[in-house]
């Protein structure tokens, strides 16, 4: 049982926030089980993209933005778009499955100004040449590409998972991969699988016309399958980490006491973590990031905190135990003095879906794009490329 | 001019992480104001319901203030008790009230049990026994009375709620003439925006799949332009008469986050004259600071006296700055006012919600939260949910495209 009193609600909201998103292609090089996109327009026009991120940045105010689709990597003019991002001092993230990242690559989109790589990685994506591999052994496909940004410097690198019941029980080998190279992997997304059901006792309407949702592609439902959630997947990656401990969270729109962001980050080095930041340390980032720029904080441009960060343990009980930890490593094993101190955030994510009756969103969502001159939630961008609105469902009595 | 965005504060509360929370204790109300989207339906509600409602408020939003609202929350039996359970729990209790059973006596006994602030609604739209036909103007000797008793009370803040439509924008500034002046004794003025379904011909609607039978619902308008209202359209009538006016924070709709749907000036001065305006640095200072020490954000400010220390804060927020400037220009002027103490006073632009382009546009962050059936959900709402199951959208097509029911 998670205590909120305890955790900081990012204070997000959709015209004042931390992220923003956009697609430039609905083309993928996989066919990942539970994406939500379909290949309806191709590659877009980079103007509109432009036109996009501007629109994006006005609506927002936003610190970073996703890059995503489809596999953005595909899209010709990925590099422009990039540029673009980064000279209007937006931090630039790309959301891809890493195909066909390679270091000449990599090192163009580090010149373009690009921040961090989110890498879409998981054992359900029947990713050609791991088919059947399991959570654990794609460590090593997240090691090398790791290691190749790492080898790049100036990227930050970071991994999506979704998560299945099958999957689950894997979080705390991955998690326990991620710790290990604090040095090298920035951020880790576990995704809880998620998709509308699409069940007789479920009726769907958009703009007030009912709506088959097979329109949207094929939508397989198993209950059980979409409905794991965040403090589920909390509590199995605790029971191999019983040192994690998030600090911040983002509720459910329609249901309230849900977490649809929970977010933990560790503080180490590569010899070692040395602990958590707790709520206190997020909210005076959060709040003297948006005081100083007059924005929230995506990320921060370097990992390398540094020893800097322990000048908060003052007001930080968690900071104060991760720098006694840390003094006590130093003084075991001095070489600790001498390593790079790191920040990596683990998100737990539970996306978009139908709870008791509502459509339960992720109340001030960093995920939110432009969309024909206004604001959306990109998770629902389908609903609005195929039915011109957003789709409400009913249980039908 | 038109409002920058880039020059308010969007304050940072969330449905989870809010200063306030809304209880209803009665639906009964000895006034009908026309475009009250309030239904009689239950009566008084049992005290043991509202104090479990109040508890979960408190546990899903983190409020630190509870407005207690109905219906007349005044001809609520136990109305005394709820504003000391509230009280008791570490919040502070507010009252929206018509004001017709506001008396010295029940005005003792609820300070008495804690209570913080008391609204009073009062416009020329109500219909008001005795007051029939009188202009908003007109209005202002009863907002007098109001203000005069409460502040005879001591101790609990006073506030108005007033709700525009087109023929009585005009007389804003009549309204603000008189709010301003009384800044010792009026901490806020609400100008709300009169919204209601559009019932124009062709136009249905449904809740939870189902065409809902909308000649049950009270607040509504055949024509669409006396609900169109906007934020905007308030703020430049302020604007006119008062060209210092600068909104300092706000919220946006949650279906089209462009739209204002609380738009917050923030006043300084004395009864004898207006300064400026607070900006939107000093107010998320106020936010940032009070959240980082009680974990919980605040609506308004603690002191309505806030105190020349409030120019303290002139180096960082160029609006107070300009205060400043004036008020020092009026010292060496007039250098008895030097000693005048001064206040700090909240108007509330507000534009409720509304059905925009099929969607239905609430406000994000809102401070006016209920608990209902164990959830949450925006109290201008609850009607949606005790009369057709749920919130009502909009029905396109034609008939028969929506399964129909008796809603």
């Amino acid at each position: 049982m998670i205590d909120r009193r305890r955790l900081y609600r990012f204070p997000w909201s959709k015209p004042d926030n931390a992220g923003g998103w956009v697609e430039v292609t609905d083309e993928c090089t996989l066919s990942c089980r539970g994406c939500y996109r379909h290949k309806i327009e191709g590659h877009r026009p980079l103007e509109a993209v432009l036109q996009d991120i501007r629109d994006c940045r006005r609506m927002t105010n936003c610190d970073g933005m996703a890059i995503a689709g489809g596999e953005p990597l595909i899209y010709p003019h990925i590099l422009d778009v990039v540029a673009a991002m980064a000279g209007l001092k937006i931090k630039p993230t790309i959301l891809s499955n890493g195909e066909k990242l390679t270091p000449e690559l990599a090192r163009e989109l580090k010149r373009a100004g690009l921040a961090k790589i989110h890498l879409h990685v998981d054992s359900v994506q029947n990713r050609p040449g791991w088919e059947g591999k399991t959570e654990a052994e794609l460590n090593e496909l997240r090691q090398h590409y790791a290691d190749l940004l790492h080898g790049v410097g100036g990227i930050q690198c970071g991994y999506h998972v979704t998560v299945f019941r099958t999957t689950l029980p894997f979080l705390p080998e991955i998690t326990a991969w991620c710790k290990r190279n604090i040095d090298r992997v920035q951020h880790i997304s576990f995704i809880a699988f998620r998709t509308l059901p699409n069940t007789p006792d479920v009726a769907y309407f958009a703009a007030g016309r009912r709506v088959r949702l097979e329109t949207l592609g094929d939508v397989p439902h198993d209950p059980r399958e979409t409905s794991i959630t965040a403090e589920e997947m909390l509590g199995e990656i605790s029971a191999g980490h019983p040192d994690f401990a998030p600090a911040a969270y983002l509720n459910g729109s329609a249901a309230v006491e849900t977490y649809k962001y929970l977010i933990g980050i560790y503080v180490g080095s590569r010899r070692g973590i040395y602990g958590t930041l707790g709520p206190r340390t997020v909210e005076m980032v959060q709040s003297g990031y948006h005081l100083l720029k007059g924005r929230y904080l995506s990320f921060l441009r370097s990992p390398v905190v540094g020893r800097k960060l322990f000048l908060l343990a003052f007001a930080d009980p968690h900071l104060r135990r991760a720098w006694a930890a840390y003094l006590r490593a130093c003084a075991r094993d001095p070489r600790h003095l001498v390593s790079r101190i790191y920040a990596q955030s683990i998100h737990l994510h539970q996306p978009n879906e139908f709870l008791d009756g509502r459509v339960n969103l992720c109340d001030s969502c960093l995920n939110m794009m432009a969309y024909a001159g206004r604001l959306i939630s990109s998770c629902r961008l389908d609903e609005y490329r195929v039915y011109g609105t957003a789709v409400v469902p009913a249980v039908v009595r | 001019m038109p409002i920058d965005r880039s020059r308010m504060y969007k304050f940072p509360w969330s449905k989870a992480d809010n200063p306030g929370a809304w209880v209803e204790v009665t639906d009964e109300c000895d006034l009908a104001c026309p475009g009250c989207y309030r239904h009689r339906l239950e009566g008084h509600r049992d005290l043991a319901d509202i104090e479990a409602d109040i508890l979960l408020c408190q546990r899903l939003t983190n409020c630190g203030r509870i407005s207690i609202a109905g219906g007349e929350p005044l001809i609520y039996p136990r109305i005394v008790d709820v504003v000391a359970f509230i009280r008791r729990n570490g919040m502070q209790p507010v009252i929206f009230s018509n004001g017709v059973n506001f008396s010295r006596e029940l005005a003792g006994a609820l300070r008495r049990a804690g209570l913080h602030q008391i609204f009073f609604h009062i416009d020329s739209g109500q219909g008001r026994p005795g007051w029939e036909g009188r202009s908003e103007a007109d209005l202002n000797e009863l907002r007098q009375h109001y203000a005069d008793l409460v502040a005879e009370l001591g101790g609990v803040q006073c506030g108005f709620n007033v709700t525009l439509t087109r023929k009585t924008l005009s007389e804003v500034p009549a309204i603000l003439v008189w709010v301003r002046a009384n800044i010792a004794k009026v901490q806020n003025v609400s100008l709300i925006a009169l919204r209601g379904l559009d019932l124009s011909a062709g136009k249905r609607y449904m809740a939870e799949g189902r065409l809902i039978d909308t000649s049950r619902w009270q607040s509504g308008s055949p024509d669409g332009r006396e609900i169109s209202m906007t934020s905007e359209d308030i703020y430049a009538a302020v604007e006119r008469a008062f060209p210092e006016t600068r909104p300092a924070a706000y919220l946006s709709g949650t279906a089209r986050p462009e739209t204002h749907k609380f738009l917050i000036i923030l006043y300084i001065g004395s009864p004898r004259r207006i300064y400026g305006t607070v900006g939107a640095r000093t107010v998320e200072l106020n936010e940032v600071w009070t959240h980082f020490r009680k974990g919980r954000y605040m609506a308004g400010f603690a002191r309505p006296r806030i105190g020349k220390r409030l120019f303290l804060l002139a180096g960082f927020d160029r609006e107070v700055r300009k205060a400043f400037l004036r008020y020092f220009g009026t010292g060496l002027r007039h250098p008895t006012r030097l000693f005048d103490p001064l206040y700090i006073q909240c108007i509330n632009i507000q534009q409720p919600n509304e059905i925009l382009d099929g969607e239905v546009n609430l406000c994000e962050g809102c401070l006016n939260q209920m608990a209902y059936k164990g959830g949450l959900i925006p109290s201008c709402q609850l009607d949606e949910y005790r009369l057709y199951g749920g919130p009502i959208i909009e029905a396109a097509g034609e008939p028969g495209e929506g399964r129909s029911g008796p809603g």
